[in-house]
């Protein structure tokens, strides 16, 4: 798929909401149900690019280039590559396996990173399918591993960014997010945050806390600084750092078989210059999740958790989905 | 997403809700969901309770529902990962003993056999593996999940913050899950592995598991086929079998389920094999695949030896007949597939061979004929008795070799029965025998004409009896007597023309009126 080539204008239906308005000053706990919502208008240009009545996809992922999208299967399990355009098919990667994916700088090869160990890694070249097993790759996240005897608070976690100077470490077991600089540890997030996407500028931590049945969506900024967004889950950053898409799903129930099931979900914008949101699509057929905006913007993919497919849409809603110029 | 639409409260979902409740108040000082944390009864059965700061020894109780030890220490913070785990297991989801040790990143060696690395599932205990961040690994328990695979989790922690916890966690957190809730054990199959089967055959499988889980399977679960088919064809409906596929029952925990499939081996030669994993009606797996491997091999041709005559699985023509792969069925008697140069081609017996397959007895023994016929010779030892096509015996109505049956013994004077030259048989019953000569078998016969004298003139102390005649009826006819003159004697068969003789009582004198001899008183 090529980029479009155009600056991103987002297409969103003119209807902005406060966090405020959403869920009531310091009422974080109020429903989605609660609020307004404007009448249902479908995502402009959304196509279905994966359906396969076998597989139930989820979780879209870009690649560092914006050519190759790759989902989950049904629970996380299998890893498929998306097809971009009519003449090619779904690929299985992994149909079994539960695996963690980091893409190479290139976006040719990817490192799936199986849960069994810090270690256990298979890279898969896209290109020639050849898989290698290996130990965790440079391009992988990299983990934060102190001196179990050194007293820092911070004890492990996941790197979400290293400049030198300071580092910025997600602890997974307590939802923490730590700030690390020189001698100096800042908690940036305290709360159990399960979600966390920092922004391409490296300015702001969006982050999602509370269940996964009713998650609340928050953005924090490096000195700590905490906004609460409101119901949501799965942000996802525009390039330029001053936008997130996330879902808002509907309060869930749950099968006998313990599974969550949303009614409803819908994709919103945060625009964090003006601390507003604004509704991207409302569509009651459509239970839309996992947003995930393309590297460079010009393209919104999710995955309907109803339908198990994965749609994308441009974001400037004027394009068809296998079309585009190029810069 | 079929299960949109199965919302129903369950044990699993009233969990999860009441679990909710920890999520009204901040993290460390969670409420009790509304019971009295401070009766110790209610810490017993209410995890929820461990989490206020007045119950942290609720942790601490080391009994469990089943007044089992839990075997974890509980740390200073009020909690500890593996001891809620083991806690949940049993007091929430009615495991009796989960049976993990160690710490808890040991879990998923020490609890294996309910151990997998695939997706989240509810009713499970995630683990986390010894790593960064996770010195002693970690668990928890999963009460719901989402269609990614992120999931809720309910958990405790030695290092703290106090109490249960309520989490989300994204799929790719743990390493893998202990399944407590829905679980089985693969316990056997049928064919066993590695036997071999011939190329485009339908062969009935099965496979028997275990429900090791705390629930009930209902009849939805089913037997899935995970994966390539190996080549198989035929398979069952939607690649698996249901639970209540055939009979509407479910299964308790520590029942067994034996599913059984029919499917056709590949057309081509190899080693085929499938995978197969209980799921439930969302394909959830619930336990380790299996697998089931045959060797395919090719069907043998005509001629090759084959064991037992009939159908035959092997045999390309689907014929075993007379220890061969024959062409056809060849069925009957009088046909072998083994006739000499003619192997494997079904051919007609040899005319005369005594072939068993012609139904027979001890009596009657079948021999082919021409066409390929079964033929029952006469009997040499039997007169008048013949065999039937089945083998049983009748009694002939005539036998030649029962020669003229003579009735001449029966004849009379007036009456002469004529023997037998036909109908010689008794008739009746399953074996014959010839008629016995003279008997009352002889019924045929000619009466002599009137003119045949049936009886000799006689003479009898003066009295003549006359020669009697047939009467035509076959009777002989009386004719009557006289008394000899003068009352003389017998001579011969006639009456003496003089005396003496003379009848009894009487005497011979001198009759001088008569000038003769006659006979007085």
């Amino acid at each position: 798929m090529g980029g479009i080539g155009t600056v991103p204008v987002l297409v969103a239906l003119a209807i902005a909401w406060s966090p405020a308005a959403w869920a009531g000053a310091g009422a974080p706990g109020s429903s989605p149900n609660e609020r307004p919502r404007p009448p249902a208008a479908g995502l402009p240009g959304a196509k279905v690019v994966a359906a396969r009545s076998d597989v139930f996809l989820v979780t879209p992922r870009w690649s560092p280039d914006g050519e190759i999208l790759l989902a989950s299967g049904r629970f996380g399990v299998g890893l498929y590559r998306v097809p971009l355009n009519d003449a090619e098919e779904l690929e299985a990667i992994d149909p079994t396996a539960r695996v963690e994916v980091s893409f190479a700088p290139d976006g040719r090869t990817v490192a799936l990173h199986f849960p069994a160990g810090d270690d256990d890694f298979v890279e898969y070249d896209l290109e020639t399918r050849n898989k290698t097993k290996t130990s965790r790759p440079s391009y992988a996240p990299r983990l934060h591993a102190p001196d179990p005897a050194s007293t820092s608070r911070v004890k492990g976690g996941r790197v979400l960014q290293d400049d030198g100077q300071r580092r910025i470490v997600y602890e997974r077991k307590l939802g923490e997010v730590s700030l690390l600089q020189a001698r100096r540890e800042d908690v940036l997030i305290a709360r159990q945050a399960w979600r966390v996407a920092l922004s391409p500028d490296g300015r702001w931590l969006a982050y999602v806390t509370g269940s996964i049945e009713q998650p609340e969506l928050r953005v924090s900024d490096l000195s700590g600084s905490d906004r609460l967004i409101g119901p949501g889950a799965y942000p996802s950053w525009f390039p330029d750092s001053s936008r997130l898409v996330y879902s808002v799903p509907e309060a869930a129930g749950t099968t006998d078989q313990g599974v969550l099931d949303h009614s409803a979900a819908d994709l919103f914008v945060y625009d964090l210059t003006s601390g507003t949101s604004h509704v991207m699509a409302i569509t009651p057929d459509v239970v839309e999740m996992e947003p995930a905006v393309s590297p460079r913007g010009d393209w919104l993919a999710f995955a309907d958790w109803r339908s198990g497919t994965i749609q994308i849409a441009p974001t400037d809603g004027a394009a068809e989905p296998g079309e585009g110029g190029d810069e | 997403m079929t299960a949109f639409h199965r919302f129903r409260p369950t044990w699993l979902t009233l969990a999860a809700s009441a679990a909710a409740l920890l999520l009204a108040g901040d993290a460390h000082t969670q409420g009790s969901g509304g019971c009295d944390c401070a009766d110790a009864e209610n810490c017993t059965d209410r995890p929820e309770c461990c989490a206020t700061s007045d119950d942290a020894q609720c942790c601490g109780d080391q009994t469990m529902c089943s007044g089992r030890a839990n075997q974890f220490p509980c740390c200073g913070s009020g909690g500890n990962c593996t001891w809620y785990a083991e806690y949940h297991a049993e007091c929430v989801w009615g495991l009796d003993d989960l049976g993990c040790t160690g710490d808890a990143g040991d879990w998923m060696y020490t609890c294996q056999q309910r151990y997998t690395s695939g997706g989240a599932v509810a009713g499970s205990i995630f683990v986390v593996a010894k790593g960064a961040g996770f010195p002693w690994g970690h668990v928890g328990a999963v009460v719901s999940v989402a269609e990614n695979g992120d999931f809720d989790t309910i958990e405790q922690d030695c290092g703290g913050p106090f109490g249960t916890q309520r989490r989300g966690r994204l799929a790719d957190y743990a390493s893998g899950f202990i399944h407590v809730t829905r679980w089985s054990q693969y316990l056997g199959q049928a064919p066993l592995d590695d036997t071999s089967w011939p190329v485009s055959t339908n062969v009935q499988f099965q496979m028997t598991f275990k429900n090791t889980g705390s629930s009930p399977w209902p009849t939805q679960y089913a037997l899935k086929l995970v994966g390539d088919p190996g080549g198989f064809t035929n398979l069952p409906v939607g690649n698996r079998i249901l639970v209540g596929a055939a009979e509407p029952v479910t299964v308790p925990p520590n029942g067994e389920k034996t599913f059984r499939w029919t499917m056709t081996t590949p057309s081509t030669a190899g080693v085929a094999q499938t995978t197969w994993q209980v799921v439930d009606w969302d394909d959830v797996p619930l336990g380790r695949t299996a697998f089931i491997r045959i060797k395919v091999e090719p069907k043998w041709g005509d001629s090759t030896t084959c064991s037992p005559d009939g159908p035959s699985l092997w045999c390309s023509s689907g014929h075993c007949k007379d220890g061969v792969c024959c062409d056809t069925e060849c069925a009957g008697a009088c046909r072998t597939c083994k006739m000499a140069g003619s192997e494997g081609i079904c051919s007609l017996e040899a005319s005369g061979y005594a072939d068993p397959a012609c139904p027979h007895t001890a009596l009657c023994k079948a021999v082919c004929g021409a066409s390929g016929a079964c033929y029952y010779p006469s009997l040499s030892s039997q007169k008048c008795t013949g065999c039937n096509g089945d083998g049983s015996t009748y009694a002939m109505s005539d036998d030649s070799r029962c020669g003229t049956i003579d009735c001449d013994g029966r004849d009379t004077a007036c009456r002469n029965y004529y023997d037998l030259t036909a109908n010689r048989c008794v008739s009746g019953g399953p074996v014959g025998a010839c008629k016995t000569a003279n008997s009352s078998y002889c019924t045929s016969y000619a009466n002599n004409p009137t003119y045949v004298p049936c009886r000799p003139q006689t003479c009898s102390n003066g009295t003549v009896y006359r020669t009697d005649y047939c009467d035509g009826s076959g009777n002989c006819s009386d004719k009557g007597s006289y008394a000899c003159s003068y009352n003389y004697g017998c001579n011969g068969n006639g009456c003496a023309t003089t005396c003496p003789p003379c009848r009894s009582g009487y005497r011979c004198a001198w009759n001088y009126s008569l000038l003769r001899f006659i006979c007085t008183q």
